[in-house]
C-alpha cells in the first residue's frame, strides 16, 4: 500500500523517532509503513490519521490508484 | 514513547537476565546434588529435570514482552521464530536421517531450546537492520 507518511512527516518536521513517540510504536514500525515493507493495522491507520489531522484515505491509498 | 519503550527494554533485559542466571544457579545445584548425592531414581529424575522450570518462567516472560510489542515488531519477532523452528527442525530432521545411514557423533536434544534461541536472535537482527536508519 502506498503512503504518504514520509510527506506528512516531513511537512511537520518530525523525525521518525518523534512520530513513533506519538503513536506509541516502535521507529522501526514507523520506517516499515513508510517504506511500504508493513501495512498498518486499522487501529495504527486510525491513530496516524488522528495525528497528522488527515482521513485515512489522504495518507494511504492502494498501490494501483499511485496518482 | 521512545524513552518509554528503551525504560521497558531495559527491564526486560534486566529480567531475563534474573532468569537466565536462575537457570544456571538450578542447573548448577542439581548437577552438584546429583553428584554429591546417592538419590533414588525419581529424586534423580526431578533433579535432571529441574533446570526446565525456571526457562518455563523465562517464556512466560517472553510471551509477556511480546504482547507488550507494536505489531511490527510482533510480525518480526513471529517471522523470526518461523525461520528459527524451521532451521532448527531441518537440521534435526536431517540427522536424523543421517544417523540412519551413517555413524554419527550423539548430540543431546537439551541444545534444541538454545539453537531455536540463538537462530530467533539472529534472524530478528537481520530482519531489524534495515529498518535502524532513518530515510
Amino acid at each position: 500500500m502506498k503512503n504518504r507518511l514520509r510527506v506528512l512527516r516531513a511537512e511537520n518536521r518530525w523525525s521518525q523517532a518523534d512520530l513513533a513517540e506519538k503513536l506509541g510504536v516502535s521507529r522501526q514500525a514507523v520506517n516499515a509503513i513508510e517504506t511500504g515493507k508493513h501495512d498498518p493495522s486499522l487501529t495504527l491507520a486510525f491513530a496516524l490519521a488522528e495525528t497528522f489531522g488527515k482521513s485515512i484515505e489522504e495518507i494511504f491509498c492502494p498501490k494501483e490508484q499511485n496518482n | 514513547m521512545s524513552n518509554e519503550l528503551g525504560k521497558k527494554e531495559k527491564k526486560f533485559l534486566v529480567k531475563f537476565m534474573l532468569h537466565i542466571a536462575m537457570f544456571l544457579a538450578v542447573l548448577a545445584l542439581s548437577v552438584v546434588l546429583n553428584e554429591t548425592n546417592d538419590l533414588s531414581i525419581y529424586s534423580t529424575g526431578f533433579l535432571a529435570m529441574s533446570p526446565v522450570i525456571p526457562v518455563i518462567f523465562l517464556l512466560q516472560l517472553v510471551v509477556n514482552h511480546y504482547r507488550s510489542l507494536d505489531e511490527y515488531i510482533q510480525r518480526v519477532m513471529g517471522e523470526s521464530l518461523l525461520w528459527a523452528i524451521g532451521v532448527v527442525g531441518c537440521a534435526a530432521m536431517a540427522y536424523g536421517l543421517l544417523s540412519e545411514m551413517v555413524e554419527v557423533p550423539t548430540i543431546s536434544p537439551a541444545f534444541m531450546l538454545p539453537a531455536i534461541a540463538v537462530i530467533f536472535g539472529v534472524a530478528q537482527s537481520i530482519k531489524l537492520a534495515s529498518d535502524t536508519r532513518e530515510e
